[in-house]
């Protein structure tokens, strides 16, 4: 199978601060994501998951070390790639409905009249579920629909790339589960290549067709691991598959061991 | 619902109709038309409403000017220093020491510059709305939450894109603020104008009645202005109510000031 390269990371890190108060986050950070992938990135707490997903939206620099999108390097938010934040209700407007929230992903595409990119937000809106919510506001909604109308948004950007930060971290476990089905569907009726950054171990599995699992503080890439279950899950058949339950313990033990050991040294 | 609407309406009524009626009791006792009552007030607006009117044309049209200039320099002006927060932080003192000088007391400064005609009194208003103006809408797109500033950029909104499109509504509710206090400070401020340097106006009206003794033609024009402000104050909460009824969403208690 020819791998089509489009988001890679090489050697990345970030130190805030100089001096004594410096503070390494990112230890050299390495991966690639292929198109049509859906890759998550899981590592433990404060490890810099956030800074990371900056770093490869473009929306923050790095201190050393190069991202490249379908081949260009990146130095700020390029054309082709949505970021869905974990906070959706500051990312959203409150002055405009939910249909202008997701045009405002197209505001930066040419070629598209008025009319049409509020054609192709109402079609968003229909594919995460909320065709009759169009003419409401955010604040009008549940935290749930607020985050769909923000994948929305992503989505009509017409993306290469959707990355997204945490963006079921701030919903009841209930609503999780639906929205990460939701985001599965998308992702394989858009073909759309996706970046996932969670700490949920079992939703970064469950989502991905491979897994990065970073390290602790300075951060680097403990290991990768390919998730074999297809594209099509399932949350109480995929959740049970012994497949699953192994690359859940790998990436599990990973994690706990990271948080046991004493600091590592930068690699 | 309606019932009570017009119950608590009654009874804000209640305190105004007293001190009117405690005032005609006093006047009556006094008998001088030195301290005229209600009523005399009453009767002198019906005689000089039509000049009341002309004059307060003036005075309006001038509070305006001033009003319109400040709010299409210093919003933008408040948009941009919010962002640029070096400049902002040095600009800062300055506009600390300007909220706290009352615009009446720049009026002979300006008069060295301007003049006494109409350009100067304008200038003065235009200072006087300017104050409230930059603080609030500096304030707000200054403490604006950097998720709006992070969504912009991914979006590649430019820099101007976003301060006209994000910066600029998410500031509108403390612009509105700064609006509201710069339309009373534009009012007071071109009638204490054109008590000193005026030759038409109602500021120049209330003072000649006064300088005549005329107390009740004065009493009647200051009447006059408090119903024109009310008027203004009304209309430009119901601007901001449909306007800004996203940033109202959660509170229906929000009272017209």
């Amino acid at each position: 199978m020819a791998m089509d390269v489009v988001l890679s990371a090489q050697g990345l890190t970030k130190t805030y601060g100089a001096g004594k108060d410096a503070l390494q986050v990112l230890g050299g950070i390495s991966f690639a994501v292929n198109r049509g992938e859906f890759v998550s990135v899981v590592g433990p707490s404060g490890c810099g998951k956030t800074t990371l997903l900056f770093a490869i939206a473009g929306l923050q620099g790095v201190t050393s070390g190069t991202v490249t999108f379908n081949g260009r390097p990146v130095t700020a938010p390029p054309k082709g790639v949505a970021v869905v934040f974990q906070d959706y209700s500051r990312s959203l407007f409150p002055w405009k409905n939910n249909r202008d929230n997701v045009a405002f992903g197209m505001a930066r595409i040419q070629g598209l009249s008025a009319a049409q990119k509020r054609d192709k937000a109402q079609e968003m809106l229909d594919a995460v579920g909320l065709a009759g919510f169009a003419d409401k506001y955010p604040w009008q909604l549940s935290g749930g629909m607020q985050q769909r109308v923000a994948i929305a948004r992503g989505l009509a950007s017409q993306s290469e790339l959707l990355l997204l930060d945490e963006p079921l971290a701030a919903v009841d476990a209930q609503t999780r589960a639906d929205m990460q089905d939701l985001l599965l569907d998308l992702a394989i009726r858009f073909k759309q290549t996706c970046v996932l950054v969670t700490h949920d171990v079992e939703e970064a599995v469950y989502m991905a067709d491979r897994v990065v699992v970073l390290t602790r503080r300075p951060t680097v890439v403990d290991h990768e691991i390919v998730i074999e279950l297809g594209k099509k899950r399932d949350q109480i058949t995929t959740r049970e598959d012994p497949r699953f339950l192994a690359a859940r313990h790998d990436v599990m033990t990973s994690i706990r061991g990271q948080r046991a050991h004493a600091p590592a040294s930068a690699a | 619902m309606s019932l009570s609407r017009r119950q608590e309406s009654l009874r804000g009524l209640i305190l105004p109709v007293a001190i009117l009626l405690a005032w005609q009791v006093l006047a009556w006792r006094a008998s001088t038309p030195l301290f005229p009552g209600p009523w005399q007030v009453t009767l002198s607006i019906w005689k000089f409403y039509p000049q009341i009117v002309g004059q307060i044309g003036y005075t309006l049209m001038r509070a305006a000017s001033g009003f319109l200039v400040a709010a299409a320099l210093m919003i933008p002006l408040g948009i941009l220093l919010g962002r640029l927060k070096t400049v902002g932080a040095i600009v800062e003192p300055i506009m600390d020491m300007l909220a706290t000088l009352p615009p009446p007391a720049v009026i002979p400064v300006v008069m060295l510059f301007a003049g006494t005609g109409d350009a100067a009194k304008i200038s003065i208003i235009a200072y006087a709305a300017a104050v409230p103006l930059l603080m609030n809408t500096y304030e707000a797109s200054k403490t604006l939450h950097p998720m709006a500033n992070l969504v912009a950029r991914s979006l590649r909104f430019s820099r101007l894109e976003t301060m006209l499109r994000i910066d600029l509504p998410a500031s509108l509710p403390m612009i509105a603020t700064g609006l509201r206090l710069a339309v009373a400070s534009a009012l007071l401020v071109s009638v204490t104008a054109e008590m000193l340097l005026a030759t038409n106006g109602i500021g120049v009206f209330i003072q000649r009645q006064q300088e005549n003794f005329q107390i009740a033609n004065g009493l009647a024009a200051i009447a006059f202005i408090s119903i024109v402000g009310l008027i203004i104050n009304n209309l430009v909460f119901q601007l901001e109510k449909r306007w800004l009824f996203w940033h109202y969403r959660s509170s229906d208690t929000h009272g017209n000031g």
